[in-house]
């Protein structure tokens, strides 16, 4: 059995008195690739951050690495709730990339590794700069765009800085939100490619939070399926595909980003005559 | 279930929750822990942060703060030389200037016109990152924003204000003694001897916390209302315009209590006289 990296029990999250999202047990192993799926406003974004360490459940328990988080505190809401430790094993690749817009992908990138780990003596500049390369190459990331600003590069290149970012530390797990989004074919083919190349490499673990479902079938052996705050599906892609109807495998190769409606509710009647 | 409205209250409510209190308490708590857990301040690129946030919070603010000096140095020795003059009172320039702009005018005036030009600037500076995704990813990366982003913004502020409140007394002074040959026959060398007679070590210690506590109480609200934002563009001039609103009531209520503090025990000390 391999390392459990996170395991929740019990997530809630409450507007006022209603519950909007719960979750009554997942666990994710080392070395799984997982697609969080679902249509947006259905709250997989929510697990997705709280994995991420960017927000603390309200209620309920989620461990990492049998570390348990801690329930969300008003009093320190800048503290990281992932140790360092953690934080070097995960790279994270937002939407929204967030790279520093004032300065360009090549500086925003040394600076942030700089900061992260260490002075800023001689050594360590050259070992930035030979990092940042490292990763440019590893992603695809054209020397050109390096040097851009964040405003003057198109989505996929967006989309590379951010996984150029996320792959600074070289990761042992890949956490990745709504990775195609805004992509034309060509686009989505790239970046398909590069990911493959990715976790084809190595043995990592990757959690994708996305409404692509084409993508999340290229890359994810297991799907975790939101549906108004609640897990309906959890387990191998290939068996939501079985128990979703035949037309299913058909439409992800035409339209990729929407749910269709008539799988989850084939695989209601499904599991329901299981 | 109408999951996109709840979700738009999610993220009120979290707005709500970052009350000011607890946001300071944190800011303050997160600053030390980090200066000493990041070594935040011998890293390189802290420095330069704040070097930069120096250069554009005093040296580009500095002939700004130049006029507005002349002008009230000016001011004060003609609206006061006249009247002292016709009491006699002329030796009590110096003393005067002392008291009106190194302790109160000074430090207040710096204060405004920083909270004007700099405070306004980092707290949209600070809401477009967050707007932009730019404080997330910082968090996503494991690097804290107050370390990466508030540090050196309050610290810089801060020193920016101590220096330009420097340079707003003696170039007041300057032009009060300028202003003053108009109205009283004032040697430099009396002049100058009537003033460094008039400042002593409290009111060195008082004019040292007034300039960096103002600094660092309103730069702290600018990175506190510049962060606050749940992320939607249109609070980007609302976040600004609370930051200065509040800056300008703190810089006031600071200033005030510290003025009332130092007079009151300079009276109780010294009676009335010992105020100039």
């Amino acid at each position: 059995m391999t390392k459990l990296l996170w395991s929740a029990k019990n997530l809630e999250l409450r507007a006022r008195d209603t519950k909007i999202y719960h979750i009554d047990s997942i666990e994710i192993h080392a070395g799984e690739h997982v697609a969080l799926l679902g249509d947006s406003r259905h709250f997989r974004r929510s697990f997705f951050r709280e994995l991420a360490g960017l927000e603390s459940p309200l209620k309920g328990e989620l461990c990492v690495e049998g570390e348990r988080l801690p329930l969300r505190d008003e009093r320190h809401p800048w503290r990281d709730l992932l140790s360092k430790k953690m934080r070097r094993k995960i790279g994270v690749s937002l939407e929204n990339e967030g790279l520093l817009s004032n300065v360009s992908v090549r500086e925003s990138l040394e600076t942030l590794f700089r900061f992260k780990y260490g002075d800023h003596n001689a050594s360590l500049i050259e070992g930035s700069q030979r990092v940042v390369e490292e990763s440019a190459t590893r992603v695809g990331l054209g020397e050109d765009s390096l040097d851009k600003r964040p405003s003057e590069l198109g989505r996929l290149e967006l989309r590379l800085a951010s996984l150029c970012l996320a792959f600074l530390t070289k990761p042992v797990i890949l956490l990745m939100e709504n990775p195609s989004q805004g992509l034309h074919d060509k686009g989505w083919q790239a970046l398909s490619d590069t990911l493959g190349d990715i976790l084809g490499s190595a043995q990592r673990t990757l959690v994708m939070d996305t409404d692509d479902w084409l993508l999340a079938k290229r890359h994810a052996e297991r799907w975790i399926v939101f549906e108004e705050g609640v897990v309906i599906f959890d387990g191998k892609a290939d068996d939501f595909i079985a128990r979703s109807g035949p037309r299913l495998l058909a439409e992800l190769e035409t339209e990729r980003w929407q749910t269709r409606h008539h799988w989850i509710d084939e695989l209601r009647k499904n599991l329901g005559a299981a | 279930m109408d999951v996109f409205i709840l979700s738009l209250k999610v993220s009120e409510m979290e707005k709500v929750r970052t009350s000011f209190a607890t946001f300071f308490a944190s800011f303050v708590e997160e600053l030390f822990s980090s200066v000493a857990r990041d070594r935040v301040l011998s890293r390189g690129d802290i420095r330069r942060v704040v070097a930069r946030q120096v250069k554009f919070t005093g040296q580009q603010a500095f002939r700004l703060v130049a006029i507005a000096a002349v002008f009230v140095g000016g001011m004060t020795v003609a609206q006061s030389a006249a009247q002292l003059q016709r009491w006699g009172g002329s030796q009590a320039l110096g003393p005067l200037l002392v008291g009106v702009i190194f302790r109160d005018l000074g430090p207040l005036l710096t204060a405004l016109i920083v909270i004007s030009r700099s405070v306004s600037a980092v707290a949209s500076e600070l809401s477009s990152m967050k707007s932009n995704g730019e404080i997330e990813m910082l968090k996503a990366s494991g690097i804290s924003p107050l370390s990466y982003l508030v540090f050196p913004r309050v610290a810089g502020g801060a020193i920016a204000i101590l220096f330009l409140t420097m340079h707003f007394v003696w170039i007041a002074l300057a032009a009060g003694f300028v202003a003053a040959q108009f109205f009283v026959v004032l040697p430099w060398s009396r002049f100058l001897s009537d003033l460094l007679g008039a400042v002593g070590p409290t009111d060195i210690f008082i004019f040292f916390v007034k300039t960096l506590g103002t600094g660092f109480i309103v730069f702290s609200l600018a990175c506190f209302y510049g962060l606050r934002i749940s992320g939607r563009n249109y609070e980007i001039p609302q976040a600004t315009t609370q930051a200065v609103v509040a800056s300008f009531l703190m810089a006031f209520g600071l200033q005030i209590c510290l003025s009332i503090t130092y007079y009151l025990s300079v009276s109780a000390r010294w009676g009335l006289g010992g105020l100039m």
